[in-house]
């Protein structure tokens, strides 16, 4: 039977904060995005917040309402990200198949035990406190696959340590969650299965295979089986993860815009971004996608935006991938004020091998961009850019706190 | 409070790690009493050393550039 284990930090980037400022601790704390305070949403609670009802994901203005004395703290993803590597380090120690499922969650599977499985999870809480902080904290779930480990790990918060030994035992918990506790299960997928007159494990365990596999397809057989506690997926050790898909940047603007001349600048701000990322892993790609969100946050249409997709030519081309965005931008704007706007570039290949262009100004455009870089590269981000830029919004590439293309750097 | 002032500071080096051990500000001389958490952050290819450091009851947060070598205070919580 294999070991495995599911190590998830309890409102992490708001126990970084309080680790990093003991001032912090023990008081309702909030992660905010940056410093447009009044228009971003909360990152993280930390654990005292969530007594108040807090969550992750709330507006500012519906925190401060539920929590008048809440204490803000800008988001600092390179502190994350340190934590986040030194735990790693930590796991690493107890075997080689550490999955990272996200920044502050992972999955760990024992090959060779050498004490038993509780004092191995106390050992790596207390070697995180004494490596990491002494503030910081994790739940710690271990079963027999990836499925239970974590319905374990999410069972006791914070600092909690729960064992599922066996599909017995598993069941016997599942009938007592709800369907959304696990995970794979979305409120979509919920609501399905309650249109179709199940309403938790226990009634799903009925179902026959063959009705799930008509209503859901393929996935049919996936939920037939976290039914009964079965889940076969490997833990997929981070070394070993596939390389990046696509390569993208969006920017939540600190007003309302409907400025074009605003909107060209931020995008062509983001897509250079994103051509220079694309260099530097020596890609090109071929799909544009470009998204942006309307200014009005309406209760009953949050969020809501429009996006679409386009191909040209593989590029890694800042102003290429501009113009593909931005035509793209054109056809869907009809001129309201905008929140934010996010571009991206997919389908991508390796730079070489490539058809050498014989025109002059292609190769002169070469070597004008490999200049760049290397002068970005030493000095920052746009220490060189176009004119054009010149006085534009601050645009920072920020490293993402979800580890989406830091995988092979640990 | 944010804040970027140049400091001066002693340091330990302990092992491969530099622990800062006392600063001066504002004619002030504050003394570390706990190191809570150090991480990095990069501008380029200088590398910046942050270090979140208690002392008095208050909080600190001291930058430390590899390009410069310079030490700024970039933090401050109080009273």
């Amino acid at each position: 039977m294999r070991t495995v284990l599911h190590v998830d930090f309890n409102s992490y980037f708001a126990t970084v904060e309080q680790q990093a400022n003991p001032r912090l601790r023990g008081k309702p704390v909030g992660v905010t995005g940056g410093d447009k305070w009044e228009r971003t949403v909360l990152g993280a609670a930390s654990v005292e917040a969530k007594r108040f009802g807090v969550k992750t994901g709330m507006t500012v203005w519906e925190a401060e309402k539920l929590c008048p004395d809440i204490i803000l703290v800008k988001g600092d993803s390179y502190k994350y990200l340190a934590c986040t590597t030194r735990f790693l380090n930590i796991l690493k120690d107890y075997s080689p198949y550490l999955e990272v499922f996200s920044i502050d969650e992972c999955f760990l599977e024992l090959v060779k035990r050498t004490c038993p499985l509780v004092q191995i999870a106390q050992e790596i809480k207390f070697r995180i406190r004494a490596e990491v902080g002494d503030w910081i904290t994790c739940s710690i779930g271990i079963s027999y696959n990836k499925l239970i480990a974590k319905l374990a790990g999410s069972l006791y918060k914070p600092d909690g340590l729960v064992v599922i030994a066996d599909e017995e035992a598993a069941q016997w918990i599942l009938d007592r969650v709800e369907l959304d506790e696990i995970c794979g299960i979305g409120p979509r997928i919920k609501k399905r299965l309650f249109n179709m007159g199940v309403k938790d494990f226990k009634t799903l365990r009925m179902v026959p295979k063959e009705c799930l596999l008509a209503s859901f397809k393929s996935y049919g057989e996936t939920l037939y089986n976290m039914a009964r506690g079965k889940d076969f997926s490997p833990v997929l050790p981070f070394y070993e993860r596939e390389e990046v898909k696509s390569v993208g940047h969006r920017h939540t603007i600190n007003h309302d815009t409907s400025d074009p001349e605003e909107i060209k600048q931020i995008l062509l701000k983001l897509t250079e971004m994103i051509a220079a990322r694309l260099r530097a892993k020596n890609l090109v790609g071929k799909t544009i996608h470009c998204w942006f969100r309307y200014a009005s946050l309406s209760p009953l249409l949050p969020f809501s935006g429009n996006g679409m997709q386009t191909s040209v030519q593989y590029t890694d081309d800042g102003l290429e991938i501009f113009n593909g965005a931005w035509k793209i931008f054109r056809q869907l704007w009809y001129g309201e004020r905008i929140r934010m706007i996010g571009a991206s570039i997919s389908n991508l290949k390796p730079l070489r091998p490539s058809n050498i262009s014989l025109l002059p100004e292609d190769k002169n455009r070469e070597v004008i961009v490999r200049a760049i870089d290397c002068i970005n590269n030493k000095f920052g981000n746009f220490t060189i850019q176009r004119g054009t830029l010149l006085n534009s919004s601050k645009v920072y590439r920020k490293p993402n706190p979800f580890l989406s293309d830091r995988r092979f750097k640990l | 409070m944010e804040i970027l002032e140049p400091v001066n500071v002693w340091v330990f080096f302990k092992g491969n790690l530099i622990e800062p051990y006392l600063f001066f500000w504002r004619s002030r001389q504050i003394k570390v009493d706990k190191v809570n958490l150090i991480h990095t952050s990069k501008n380029g290819a200088c590398l910046f050393y942050h270090f979140s450091v208690s002392g008095g009851g208050n909080f600190y947060r001291l930058r430390f550039g590899t390009g410069d070598m310079k030490w700024f205070l970039e933090g401050v919580e109080e009273g």
